[in-house]
């Protein structure tokens, strides 16, 4: 059996474990385990186990994941979120499925403030998905939205995977992250739009809302100063030097409790909680992708780079690539963790864009893009997981990922936007570089 | 069982307070050198590595016990919910054990490497030398503990399965979002 | 038999497209193909921190190290990375760590030994230098100012300039040198092209602040060593200085590159300025001492002092051989008869 097969079996035993309900941490891991041992034999296995999954954790660009976590929940716990909900329901409540368009709303403006998707969909989680279970949205189309809109926290900056990105490919992450921005509401525009055409066809999925009036929309406006506050210190703290995208999570979760406690609306208790909360999310999330890096190790013993290079082939012409990349993203992100996946592919794929003449800046957005769609693919999706967990007990993993489907297929209109209009991601750095 | 269980969930609580305090100080610490960088020239020394060497770890594996005896530990159920009560629990049991495995098979291995470490006395230098061996024992530690915990559930959903009787998960879980969880 | 090496680096790194790219087929040719490489770069193996217990572990057969991961595990290997500053003649310092590792310190090989690891040569870097938004000509412009700062040797320059110490890791040094999170950052010429810094940085000052010297360009498990056959040990060490020297000499191209685009992109060089050469010499004077308490205070080191007088000698001996040889292929040749030519396949390694 040659090492490609061999990982096929893998991947075959890897559903299987999960349809038997093992915890997905445990199947990776697993299934990793014994392929390595398979390929390399016990020495290269313990090696491999003594030193991934420590030095997996013990990284400062992740740092911000926890930190944007916890200030995602302080500002559930505290009440800031409740306002900038309330205007986005204010003002687009005149919309079929008003409420779902509003959170897709609600998590485009949170990614401007969280580097990671994760983050992004557990503080979203927390605060929409009840909403709209209270009044009677079709609990599919409820956790489907936000685990999807969820995706958007690395595409629209300040994102992690742009700035590993950046690293791996030496380009400026500055142009990165404004390359990223008109992808990411691109996205926002285009789930909008689903959800509006779904629910103009079968109404039963979102109740209409009773209208609101003006005077209501700005007084929501008003609420919602706090959420503003915090985005200005994050953003300015980060284009201002004060502090890196790295750093600028802990800032926002320090920020976020002195605003709470400012407004007397965050107690010692509730802090607590938040901190509770966001170490047990931090510890679930990780062991996934923990496990998913010991994947990752399986992939590169199998020579899965070298796969790869013969899947593209020597057809340098730059659609063929984009079309033979999209694949290759869609296969690997149904199983692994999107840092996994870059490690394992960018060092075959870069010099490919280059001699392609790629810009680099626009294959980082689109791979930031795939990589996205990965987390909310079955059956290993990270959103999916973190929305599960959020909303445990309402509804199943299964609901999550039947609820993803729809916004599956919008993300399939954006993909082919952005292939078909490079300018889409390229115009904006341009813009900026003069 | 039953009190071996209660003792673990303890246990798991104690471990998750320490990540608590972890996550506050690397908070603080962050903030204090961004703030120290700028208003004093003097940034808390070697931040990075004490954050990615100390923080981090005991951030994702101290709260591991913790997650598993409340039973949240991310799965993904197809068929799950259509079986009947006892072949649920012969699954489950399957599941406790494939996870259990996992966990010491990680857990021993870094196990030696933290002793191989804490031997050597592993060290990094930033701008002031930051001792890294101790915070290597946070997944031998918290790891072997959770898997204790898989085996002992798994035990009693084994009893479940066969006799069609008792019980395997936490009867104890908080449905009133008591902060202690 | 196939080799499987590990890489955390991209492939557009010099170690890579320069040395490995030099290396594998040069060895492949010479062993008549019995020894062929399998790379996997980019960190898919092993990353930076863990590859030196993974190598001895045998994740990978051979791998890059940085010295400066592991001072606990190699503290007198590590030594050469405080002395940093010593020179800015890369070949030299290349051949010198090479020399003194290999030949002239015994308890290096012993600490690599106890890895299980076989140590092979290290590679240097090109000169690093100051890329700033306002030129830099002696300490008095630099004191008050946030210089980012590789490590080691730097790091007490820095602060004895009266500059404040930032360490962010390199993806962060972009955006930090653009919004002012830093004044300063710390880096070879090439930076300005590699990391973009030519767009946030109008000025770069060169001078004798030395090369990265902390790399071996490629150590092996031990016991995948051992069953490799004498003859074929023999031509991986003959082919090492070969595959040194190109990784240097495509630091220094990428260098001469980025200097030589620099103005385009506005930035101003700033050619070895004469108060600071002179700050700089005084400091290297004095810093001897502190690196022999360093080394033994901090990474428990004995008998650093003639350690370190071994290493300064044999720099000064490769800094006058670099000067005289005319041509790559003398430069290898007589770091193969000064070097690997006295190590002994049957013995070295095993
Ligand atoms: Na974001
Ligand atoms: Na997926």
């Amino acid at each position: 059996m040659d090492s490609i097969t061999l990982v096929y079996w893998a991947l075959g035993a890897l559903l299987v474990l999960l349809a038997l309900r093992v915890p997905v941490a445990a199947a990776l891991g697993l299934v990793a385990i014994v392929g390595i041992y398979i390929l390399m034999g016990e020495r290269a296995t313990w090696g491999v186990l003594r030193s991934v999954p420590h030095a997996f954790a013990a990284h400062w660009s992740l740092s911000a994941i926890p930190m944007f976590l916890f200030m995602g929940y302080i500002c559930f716990s505290a009440g800031l979120t409740d306002g900038l909900f309330r205007v986005a329901r204010a003002w687009l409540t005149f919309l079929p499925g008003g409420l779902a368009i509003s959170s897709v709303g609600g998590a485009a403006l949170f990614s401007s403030v969280t580097g990671s998707s994760v983050a992004c969909a557990a503080a979203m989680g927390k605060i929409a998905v009840p909403a709209m279970l209270e009044r009677g949205y079709d609990p599919k189309l409820a956790v489907g939205t936000i685990a999807a809109a969820g995706t958007m926290g690395s595409l629209i900056p300040p994102s992690t995977i742009l700035l590993l990105y950046a690293v791996f490919a030496e380009v400026p992450v500055s142009e990165l992250f404004i390359g990223a921005v008109i992808p990411g509401l691109l996205t926002a525009v285009m789930y909008s739009a689903m959800i509006l055409l779904r629910v103009r066809y079968n109404p039963a999925l979102a109740p209409r809302e009773t209208a609101v009036d003006w005077r209501e929309r700005f007084v929501s406006l008003g609420q919602t100063w706090p959420l503003f506050l915090l985005i200005v210190t994050v953003f300015g703290g980060i284009f201002g030097g004060l502090f890196s995208a790295t750093e600028a999570g802990a800032i926002g979760a320090l920020v976020s409790i002195l605003i709470g406690f400012a407004k007397k609306t965050l107690s010692w208790k509730a802090l607590v909680q938040a901190a509770l909360e966001t170490i047990r999310s931090t510890s679930a999330i990780f062991l996934i992708a923990v496990a998913a890096a010991l994947l990752t190790r399986l992939f590169a013993f199998a020579g899965f780079p070298d796969y790869v290079q013969g899947l593209i082939g020597d057809d340098l012409s730059p659609l063929t690539i984009i079309l033979a990349v999209s694949l290759i993203y869609l296969l690997l992100g149904m199983f692994l963790d999107p840092i996994g996946v870059m490690l394992l592919t960018l060092p075959v794929l870069l010099p490919i864009f280059d001699n392609a003449g790629i810009s680099l800046i626009y294959a980082g957005v689109i791979i930031t893009k795939y990589l996205e769609i990965g987390l909310i693919t079955p059956p290993v999706g990270l959103n999916v997981f973190v929305i599960k967990n959020v909303v445990s007990g309402k509804v199943s993993t299964s609901d999550v990922f039947r609820g993803v489907g729809w916004f599956l297929l919008a993300d399939v209109v954006t993909v082919a936007i952005l292939i078909a209009f490079p300018a889409t991601v390229l115009w904006l750095p341009e813009l900026i570089r003069g | 069982m039953q009190t071996l269980d209660n003792f673990l969930g303890r246990l798991g609580r104690w471990l998750a307070w320490a990540a608590v305090a972890c996550l506050v100080l690397m908070m603080v610490e962050v903030c204090l050198d961004v703030a120290g960088r700028f208003l004093l020239s003097m940034p808390m020394p070697s931040t990075l590595e004490i954050v990615s060497e100390w923080w981090m770890p005991a951030l994702i594996f101290l709260p591991l016990l913790n997650v598993e005896w409340r039973d949240e530990n991310i799965a993904v159920d197809i068929l799950h919910q259509r079986l009947n009560p006892r072949w649920r629990a012969a699954c489950d049991a399957f599941a406790l054990l494939c996870f259990g495995l996992f966990l010491w098979l990680i857990a021993y291995a870094g196990f030696e490497q933290a002793m191989r470490a804490a031997r050597q006395g592993e060290f990094i230098v930033g701008m002031i030398p930051v001792i890294t061996w101790p915070p290597r024992f946070f997944l031998p530690v918290a790891g072997c503990l959770t898997g204790l915990l898989c085996l002992v559930r798994a035990l009693g959903a084994v009893r479940v399965a066969v006799t069609g009787r008792g019980g395997y998960l936490p009867n104890t879980l908080d449905s009133k979002g008591s902060h202690l969880g | 038999t196939e080799l499987t090496i590990s890489s955390w680096v991209a492939p557009s790194h010099p170690t890579i497209f320069a040395g490995y790219e030099t290396y594998f087929p040069a060895v492949e040719e010479a062993t008549k193909g019995e020894v062929s490489f399998k790379l996997v770069s980019g960190g898919a193996l092993l990353g930076g921190k863990e590859t030196l217990t993974g190598l001895g572990d045998g994740v990978a057969d051979g791998s890059v190290l940085a010295l400066t991961y592991n001072p606990a595990q190699l503290p007198t290997s590590q030594l050469v990375a405080e002395l940093a500053m010593l020179s800015g003649n890369s070949l030299a310092v290349a051949a010198a760590v090479t020399e003194f590792t290999l030949l002239n310190c015994q308890p290096c090989i012993t600490e690599f030994s106890a890895q299980n690891v076989v140590y092979t040569g290290s590679y240097a870097t090109a000169p690093y230098a100051l890329i700033s938004k306002g030129d830099i000509t002696s300490l008095a412009d630099i004191a008050g100012k946030r210089v980012r700062s590789p490590g080691g040797a730097w790091d007490r320059w820095i602060t004895e300039s009266g500059a404040t110490v930032v360490h962010t890791s390199s993806s962060e040094m972009y955006e930090a040198l653009d919004k002012g999170m830093i004044d300063v950052a710390m880096q070879p010429a090439a930076a300005l092209k590699s990391h973009s810094l030519w767009d946030v940085a109008n000025s770069i000052t060169l001078g004798s602040f030395g090369v990265y010297n902390s790399g071996p360009l490629l150590s092996f498990n031990k016991d995948a060593w051992g069953e490799l056959t004498p003859e074929n040990r023999r031509v991986m060490l003959d082919k090492m200085a070969l595959a040194i020297v190109a990784t240097t000499e495509a630091y220094l191209t990428q260098n001469a590159a980025a200097k030589a685009e620099a103005p385009e992109h506005g930035v101003t060089l700033v050619e070895k300025p004469a108060k600071l050469e002179e700050e700089i010499a005084a400091f290297n004077g004095q810093d001897i001492s502190a690196v022999i308490e360093k080394a033994e205070n901090v990474y428990g080191v004995k008998d650093a002092k003639s350690l370190i007088e071994s290493y300064t000698q044999l720099l000064a001996k490769w800094q006058g051989i670099t000067s005289e040889v005319a041509s790559r292929e003398e430069l290898v040749a007589r770091m193969k008869a000064d070097i690997f030519d006295k190590l002994s396949e049957t013995d070295y390694g095993l």
